[in-house]
């Protein structure tokens, strides 16, 4: 129960990447933490200064079916993967 | 008398822009035929106009992360289709546009000086290379630019992967020059000159064919495009602003954008300081790649490092859109510079701007002159060109996966 409440969250630092690379890194990473992420256990932030990447990974993570939250934070952009409610 | 006082004494950003406008208005109005080309009869405006095109488009670039390489590439890697609206939407408008300025009278029937006169098949194998390089480098000669003015450093390599492709193009000249004359498919570089009847009517054809999937497209809502990103401008607006500005600098410079001879200056300008005697048995160096009548005289350019043509318009749009975008990026208050990205990535980027330099050296041009002026213009050189940018954008998706997730 406390697992989803608060999930362990991942943080994946891609500051400096540019696209594609950027959503192939944090592709690569949700498969590999898939079953912690659906089970509720994790959660992914992602921090990235490249601006493209705030419209391709939530477009391309809400495809496959997780709750994307964006949000600026200094010079970068935070984005967070979670499961749905 | 009033007025003139008032002129004289502007207070505040408003006073200043009525003084402007009030001393614009005094003015008799320029002819047409003035307008025309004024930047050739004073080429000292050359420097700034281009500069400020550049500031222009950096901004809204940067704004907008309308990216014609990152367009591409998400089709083929992810069936992402998301951003091909503004793609399609700047040739489509672009070609409009042109075709209206050539039936005005305004534009020539003749392609721009910077096109050549010969159609080579190393424009397909030009395009093709471009294609890859662009997909590993992560953006094209412009996107590389304003990704770099925001303090990217991938786009640094990539840029100076850029560099370093100029440089090989120089070394393997004589024998690529060969290549071209053999490979020369005609001598009419338009499809305008090579089908006088039916080609402005073809034009019109192809307009109305892009049409069809806009509206459809704009009726679904899929024109826009959702960000979060902080001043975000719809790219579909940017493909807009850039179809006009083309446009503009075509009208009053005598040729549309175009912007990879830049590169190879730079890089023969660097070269310069470490090898001055191989620079000048370099023989791509020496020759001029522009030549443009004037009423005032010849003007000339090339890739060579001399202060010529190329070194008074490309240079400033160069630097304009790098400026533009740090300026963009420091007003959202996003420049950063760095960190380095992972070493295969940077790797893949300085390789892909080597590539992407190489190839549009090949082709005679980058997709800034090919996609935004050459496909409009119905230019043969720009369709080989575009042929082969999608078929290497899609080797670049296979190929770019397996090299930075190993």
């Amino acid at each position: 129960m406390s697992s989803s409440l608060s999930p362990q969250t991942i943080e994946l630092d891609i500051l400096g990447q540019v696209c594609p690379a950027c959503l192939l890194v944090v592709l690569k990473e949700i498969n590999q933490r898939r079953r912690e992420i659906n089970s509720g256990q994790t959660r992914l932030l992602i921090r990235t200064d490249h601006r493209n990447a705030t419209v391709t990974v939530p477009e391309s993570v809400r495809k496959m079916g997780y709750r994307v939250d964006v949000a600026k934070v200094k010079t970068y952009y935070q984005i967070v993967v979670d499961r749905q409610l | 008398m009033i007025t003139l006082h008032y002129v004289a004494q502007p207070r505040g950003v408003r006073d200043c822009f009525i003084t402007g406008w009030t001393w614009l208005s005094l003015q008799p109005l320029p002819t047409l035929e003035a307008i025309f080309y004024m930047l050739l009869a004073n080429p000292n405006l050359l420097f700034p106009a281009f500069l400020l095109a550049g500031l222009l488009m950096g901004w809204l670039l940067h704004r907008s992360d309308f990216c014609i390489s990152g367009i591409l590439r998400d089709v083929f890697m992810f069936r992402d289709y998301t951003q091909l609206p503004p793609l399609l939407l700047v040739v489509a408008a672009g070609m409009l546009l042109f075709q209206l300025a050539r039936m005005a009278g305004i534009l020539p029937f003749d392609p721009p000086p910077t096109y050549g006169s010969e159609v080579s098949l190393l424009a397909l194998g030009g395009g093709l290379l471009f294609g890859i390089g662009m997909v590993l480098a992560g953006g094209c000669v412009v996107g590389t630019l304003y990704k770099l003015g925001s303090g990217n450093l991938t786009s640094l390599l990539a840029f100076l992967g850029m560099l370093v492709g100029s440089m090989i193009y120089a070394e393997i000249y004589p024998a690529v020059a060969e290549l071209r004359q053999a490979t020369v498919l005609t001598d009419r570089p338009t499809l305008v000159q090579a089908w006088p009847e039916g080609g402005l009517l073809a034009g019109w054809g192809l307009v109305a064919l892009a049409a069809i999937p806009l509206v459809l497209w704009w009726r679904q809502g899929r024109i826009t495009i959702n960000s979060p990103a902080a001043g975000f401008i719809q790219p579909w607006r940017v493909a807009l602003i850039l179809v006009a500005l083309n446009l503009l600098i075509y009208l009053l410079a005598g040729w549309p954008f175009s912007i990879s001879t830049a590169y190879t200056k730079i890089a023969a300008f660097l070269e310069l300081l470490v090898a001055p005697g191989h620079v000048a048995q370099l023989a791509y160096f020496q020759q001029d790649s522009r030549v443009i009548e004037t009423t005032g005289g010849r003007l000339t350019g090339g890739p060579g490092p001399r202060i010529d043509l190329i070194f008074i318009s490309e240079i400033p749009l160069l630097l304009g859109i790098m400026l533009g975008a740090l300026a963009s990026a420091l007003a959202l208050k996003e420049f950063h510079l760095g960190p380095w990205p992972p070493r295969r990535q940077g790797m893949a980027a300085f390789a892909g701007g080597a590539l992407v330099l190489l190839g549009a050296r090949l082709a005679g041009g980058c997709n800034l002159k090919f996609i935004l002026g050459g496909l409009p213009l119905l230019s043969f050189q720009a369709m080989l060109f575009a042929a082969g940018l999608v078929a290497g954008a899609w080797l670049g998706a296979l190929l770019l996966p397996r090299i930075i997730l190993r």
